[in-house]
C-alpha cells in the first residue's frame, strides 16, 4: 500500500499540569482524507499544531513527507499548506492584499486556483478581512493555505462558519485536490456529519487520547446495534458476552451494541420470543457518541 | 445523475453506491454494456471520496457486475444475471424464523402452524 505520508508517534504535548495530547499514533497515507474529529478540548488543535511546529510536544515525534515537524518547519511549508483555528490574521488588509502577501512568500503560487476560488466563493477582494463574516474568512484561509499548490493539507475545522452549500462546495474543492493532484488531507471537525461524507479514515479523539481509529467504512462494518423488543423477561445470562460493549434497557425494549460479528447473539435473542428482533447499523455519529461518553442514563 | 447516497446512514457509502447499480441495473434503468461515470467523475458528482469510489466499482467488478477495461472505462457486463429472487427470500426467512419460535413458545405444532400459514396465503391472495 501507500507509504504515509504524515506520521505521529506517541506525540505527547503538555501545558502546565494539563495534558493535552497523550500518547497519540496514527499514520496517513498518501492521497486520503483522514478527518480527526471529537468535542471541543479533545486535543485536536495541539495535534494539528505540533505538526506545523507551532507546540512543542513533551515526547514523541511527527513527520510530514519524512521530515520532522519541529526541526525542519522552514522546508516543510513549502510542501504543507495549513489552515490554523484562528482565521483573525491581518484584519486591517483587504483580501487582495492579504493574497499578494502569502504569494510573495512562496516561490510557487497557483494564481488561476486563487482566482477561479475567489469567484466561486463570492469573496470581494477590495474587502477589509476584519469586515469579513465567520464563513468568509475560513474561506480566505483555505485559498492562503492552498495557493501554493501544496502536497498537504492540514485544515483546522475547515467547515467551520460555513452554511450548507458551502460547506458542500468547499468539500467538492477538496475532493477534486486528493483526485486531481494527489493531495493528502488531514483535517479536525467536531462535526463528523460534515465530514464523513469525504473522509477515508477517522480518528476519534477524547480527553487528549484517540478513542477509535480506521478506515470510515470499516468503522461502519465494526459496531452494529440490536434492537429488541421481548415478549418475555430475558435470562440476565444473555447479555453477559464478550461481543456486547453497551447495553440500554427500557422495560422489555432492549438496545445492544455488538462489537464484531453480531450473528451469534442475534441467534441467541432469536430463541426467546419477541416481538421485534432488528439489526441497525450504526452510523459514526452515533459511534462518535459512544466513544467521547453519553450520559450512561440514555434511554432507548 | 440518478445516485443518490446518504454519508451519516450507517451503511457504508461504497455499499450504498453497490446496491443502486445493481438495482438500476435490474430494473433496467442501466443497460447492458452501458458506461459509467469515471471514478473521479464520480466522486465528484457524489462529493465523495474518490477511494470510495474506487471500492464500489471493485465491488461491482467482483459481483460481476461492471466490467473495466483498461483505458477505455467501466461498462455495465453484458451477460449480468441479477438474481432477484434469492434476495427477496432473505426478508421472508427472517419473519419466517420468527414465527416459528413464536410458534414453539406457544406450543403450536408444527402442521397446525404450516394449515395456519396456508389459510392465511389462500385469503391475502383471494383478496388482491
Amino acid at each position: 500500500m501507500n507509504e504515509p505520508v504524515i506520521e505521529v508517534c506517541q506525540l505527547s504535548c503538555v501545558f502546565g499540569r494539563v495534558t493535552a495530547v497523550r500518547e497519540v499514533s496514527f499514520a496517513v497515507p498518501q492521497g486520503s482524507i483522514f478527518a480527526l474529529v471529537g468535542r471541543n478540548g479533545a486535543g485536536k488543535t495541539t495535534t494539528l499544531k505540533s505538526l506545523m511546529g507551532l507546540v512543542r510536544p513533551a515526547s514523541g515525534e511527527a513527520r510530514i513527507l519524512g521530515l520532522d515537524c519541529q526541526k525542519q518547519g522552514y522546508r516543510l511549508r513549502r510542501r504543507v499548506g495549513y489552515l490554523p483555528e484562528s482565521r483573525a490574521n491581518y484584519a486591517y488588509m483587504t483580501v487582495s492584499e492579504v493574497l499578494q502577501f502569502a504569494r510573495s512568500l512562496h516561490s510557487c503560487w497557483d494564481e488561476d486556483w486563487v482566482r477561479d476560488s475567489l469567484s466561486e466563493f463570492d469573496l470581494s477582494p477590495g474587502k477589509r478581512v476584519g469586515d469579513l463574516s465567520a464563513g468568509m474568512k475560513t474561506q480566505l484561509g483555505f485559498l492562503l493555505a492552498t495557493g501554493h499548490r501544496p502536497d498537504v493539507l492540514i485544515l483546522d475545522e475547515p467547515t467551520a462558519g460555513l452554511d450548507p452549500v458551502r460547506i458542500r462546495q468547499l468539500l467538492r474543492l477538496l475532493v477534486q485536490k486528493t483526485a486531481q493532484e494527489g493531495c493528502t488531507i488531514l483535517l479536525s471537525s467536531h462535526a463528523l456529519h460534515h465530514v464523513e461524507r469525504i473522509a477515508d479514515h477517522v480518528a476519534v479523539m477524547a480527553d487528549g487520547q484517540i478513542e477509535t481509529i480506521g478506515q470510515i467504512e470499516d468503522l461502519k462494518h465494526s459496531e452494529k446495534r440490536i434492537r429488541v423488543v421481548f415478549q418475555v423477561d430475558p435470562p440476565q445470562e444473555l447479555f453477559e458476552r464478550d461481543e456486547i460493549v453497551r447495553l440500554q434497557r427500557d422495560g422489555r425494549r432492549f438496545l445492544v451494541t455488538v462489537q464484531g460479528n453480531p450473528e451469534r447473539v442475534m441467534q441467541d435473542f432469536r430463541r426467546i420470543p419477541h416481538f421485534a428482533l432488528d439489526l441497525l447499523d450504526m452510523n459514526l455519529e452515533e459511534m462518535f457518541w459512544e466513544y467521547t461518553g453519553r450520559d450512561e442514563s440514555d434511554e432507548v | 445523475m440518478w445516485l443518490d447516497v446518504n454519508p451519516s446512514s450507517g451503511v457504508p457509502l461504497y455499499v450504498q453506491i453497490v446496491d443502486q447499480i445493481r438495482e438500476a441495473v435490474a430494473r433496467g434503468v442501466l443497460s447492458p454494456g452501458e458506461r459509467l461515470p469515471s471514478v473521479r467523475d464520480l466522486a465528484h458528482q457524489l462529493t465523495i471520496n474518490p477511494n470510495t469510489a474506487a471500492r464500489a466499482y471493485q465491488e461491482l467488478e467482483k459481483k460481476g457486475v461492471v466490467v473495466t477495461r483498461q483505458g477505455r472505462g467501466t461498462f455495465v457486463c453484458k451477460d449480468y444475471q441479477p438474481r432477484r429472487r434469492e434476495s427477496l427470500w432473505e426478508g421472508i426467512d427472517a419473519l419466517i424464523g420468527q414465527l416459528v419460535v413464536q410458534a414453539l413458545w406457544a406450543q403450536v405444532t408444527e402442521s397446525e402452524l404450516v394449515e395456519r400459514v396456508k389459510m392465511k396465503y389462500r385469503e391475502v391472495k383471494s383478496d388482491e
